[in-house]
């Protein structure tokens, strides 16, 4: 069976037709300047050398690994492994209360989305500000992010006013200045008043313990370095060996995302500040595995090569139409579809890759090289022998293969098809198709007959 | 060249214009066709999940077409799954993988192998071409078609301003997901210029069924035409 709970998800965001202006206004905001950005030659050549940095990375995990946490221990950085998400998120609620923490502010992370820790915390007492605009206003909007990097993409501008006037308590209008008054005003006070700052991570150098963080809004910088404790909740699979490994990813992650050569901030986090110098007391690091390593070494390793760019979302045809709240996963899009049912084995989960049509413009533009579409393929047959299929499928494609798969018994059952098309209007696949598309007439003879009977085929077949 | 014709079952069933089309193009330009026995390349099989379906239908094409000095499909999307089922199902047979390597879709075949470019030919009418996202995406072919129809006095050629976004298609896609894959469809029908073409030129039956179907529901008087028939009324070849 598929997840009913999917189904109807997508066919309600199908339905919502504003949705799909917002979602496909913004992502074409994203996708053109992003194809536009780089020179064909350049972009293969950027490609191909981070595709081998970030292979490199992933297969060498474990020691990366061991390497950066001996050197970010030289730094002071405090680390902490997590093999699942509540485990990294007891530890999160650990560094609170040890600190004191009633108050955080957090720069965007999808780690943090993953394992719902804002939730965990507001358990242990503790208030989690969202500072990357996108990612407040989605939580003023009790919502969850919709996009990998453009968490509110799906929200118009005057939603967005409604939701600032309701926490601001008088009118904010909705041109540009306003809102980021407002939002830059509220968070600025929080900065101050924060005793802990959350963040992730974009890489993690092993070579000398540092964390690479990159940001446009500068709410990274303010979230790692005003608070007197910053915790970095990090995926495994984001260590890289050195600064020369991370340069083509680091390039390609701002040009895929928005088409922008260079992000507004590139952060490199080494430590805790000396004496006497600004910046936390403490910096800690939780080392998250939460299902990375079973990917490890198997048929969708790949997978890990993901450097959270959200090009492929921005370029999916489906995603489009659906926005990501459809996917009902912390990651959406083509990316989504392939990582959730690896990371999460929920009924939603492991009907995803079902959500594509394989038309492999993923696959495409992504800048690490994963083969999207061809994992979408071998995830669906991991779904089938698993047991999620549509329905009346596994005894409809039997049928086909024994029908069909036998070409001279496709030929003998061949003229059968225009009346079995006939009664099959009545229900079925056919029913469906029928409801928005008229279907051609099925030719009575075979090809073949017109082909010979036109002198076409050499006369020895 | 000795060509063998893998007709597709889309094409046998709800599209022998295109098949036929083909041939005459690939006879024009000197060729001798096959026809090794037919029927599907299991396609809807592996991508809906169920791969042990799938591959007797490959081992079916690897035993009747091993012969042909060249296989030609007038579709991308069967020819990605003749060569990507080779691959997946038979890695260790050179033979599989070197049929996979000589199997073309038609407009690929016309440009690399027989070396077309603009080729001279004649149809009036306006006409937007649909790239099938098997041809671009999966067997990296896009602008092939293009290239094809330039020569072709008469013929007014329309782009659609995002030209690789999808028609919604996707096989079993269609039906499993049927309000989004319609929804993908009118997303390209309210991407047609204003001044509407009288012709949809696509490489696959798949899209040609999709946006076709659709335009026809909907009451639009635009023709879908294969490539294959384009190039064949134009005369292109001759």
């Amino acid at each position: 069976m598929i997840s009913e709970k999917l189904l109807h998800g997508v066919q309600s965001a199908v339905l919502n037709r504003s949705l799909h202006d917002a979602v496909a206004k913004s992502v074409d905001r994203h996708s053109l300047p992003a194809a536009a950005a780089l020179a064909p030659e350049q972009r293969g050549l950027f490609r191909a050398r981070a595709r081998a940095a970030r292979l490199d990375a992933v297969r060498s995990l474990p020691a990366l690994c061991a390497q950066f946490i001996s050197t970010a221990e030289q730094r002071g950085i405090r680390i902490h492994t997590a093999q699942d998400g509540s485990e990294a998120a007891r530890i999160v609620a650990q560094i609170a209360r040890e600190c004191g923490a009633t108050r955080a502010v957090k720069s965007k992370s999808m780690a943090t989305e993953e394992i719902a820790l804002n939730e965990q915390l507001a358990q242990a007492g503790v208030t989690v500000l969202e500072t990357d605009l996108g990612e407040y206003i989605v939580q003023l909007a009790g919502e969850r992010p919709s996009h990998i990097i453009a968490p509110c993409l799906h929200k118009s501008r005057k939603e967005i006013a409604e939701l600032f006037s309701r926490e601001a308590g008088r009118e904010i209008p909705e041109d540009t200045p306003s809102l980021s008054a407002f939002a830059r005003g509220r968070l600025r006070e929080e900065f101050r008043r924060a005793d802990l700052g959350i963040s992730g991570a974009n890489f993690l150098v092993a070579e000398d313990g540092s964390l690479v963080i990159i940001s446009n809004e500068g709410n990274a910088r303010f979230s790692t370095t005003l608070p007197r404790v910053h915790v970095a909740v990090v995926g495994v699979e984001k260590l890289i060996r050195n600064y020369e490994a991370m340069q083509d990813a680091l390039r390609l992650l701002p040009v895929s995302s928005t088409g922008q050569r260079i992000t507004s901030y590139v952060s490199v986090v080494r430590g805790p500040a000396a004496p006497g110098e600004d910046g936390p007391e403490e910096v800690h690091v939780v080392l998250m595995d939460a299902g990375r390593s079973q990917i490890l070494g198997g048929p969708y390793e790949e997978a890990l090569l993901c450097i959270r760019c959200g090009a492929c979302l921005d370029i999916c045809p489906v995603y489009r139409q659906t926005g990501g709240h459809a996917y009902q996963s912390v990651y959406s899009g083509p990316i989504g579809a392939v990582l959730t049912p690896l990371l999460r084995d929920d009924a939603e989960a492991k009907a995803l890759p079902f959500l594509s049509s394989l038309c492999g413009a993923c696959s495409d533009v992504c800048p690490v090289g994963i083969h999207l579409h061809e994992h979408l393929v071998a995830l669906r047959a991991r779904a089938v022998a698993g047991g999620t299929a549509f329905t009346g499928e596994g005894a409809a494609f039997r049928g086909y293969r024994r029908a069909w798969a036998v070409p001279s018994r496709y030929l003998r059952l061949r003229s059968l098809m225009p009346g079995a098309l006939r009664l099959a209007r009545a229900g079925g696949p056919l029913r469906l198709w029928l409801r928005g598309r008229t279907l051609p007439p099925v030719a009575k003879a075979p090809v073949a007959k017109r082909l010979r009977d036109e002198g076409l085929i050499e006369e020895d077949d | 060249m000795e060509i063998a014709l893998f007709t597709t079952c889309l094409g046998d069933l709800f599209a022998q214009e295109a098949v036929v089309s083909t041939a005459r193009v690939l006879r024009r330009l000197g060729h001798r066709l096959h026809l090794p026995p037919q029927t599907c390349c299991g396609q809807p099989a592996m991508n809906s999940g169920f791969p042990g379906e799938a591959k007797p239908f490959i081992a079916a094409y690897l035993r009747d077409f091993l012969g042909a000095q060249a296989v030609v499909a007038p579709s991308g999307s069967c020819v990605a799954m003749l060569r990507h089922g080779l691959r997946q199902f038979f890695p260790e047979d050179p033979e599989a993988l070197a049929l996979a390597e000589r199997t073309y879709e038609l407009t690929q075949f016309l440009t690399d192998v027989e070396g077309l470019d603009r080729p001279q030919g004649r149809y009036a009418g306006r006409a937007i071409y649909h790239e099938s996202c098997h041809l671009a995406h999966w067997l990296h072919q896009a602008g092939r078609a293009e290239r094809l129809f330039s020569g072709i006095a008469g013929l007014e050629l329309l782009h659609f301003p995002d030209p690789q976004l999808c028609c919604g298609f996707g096989g079993t896609f269609a039906v499993h997901f049927e309000e989004l894959s319609l929804a993908m469809a009118d997303e390209k029908v309210a991407q047609l210029p204003s001044q509407a073409p009288d012709l949809l030129v696509a490489s696959d039956q798949g899209c040609l069924m999709q946006l076709g179907g659709r335009l026809e529901a909907l009451g639009r008087k635009i023709e879908p035409m294969h490539v294959a028939v384009l190039l064949d009324r134009a005369g292109v070849g001759e």
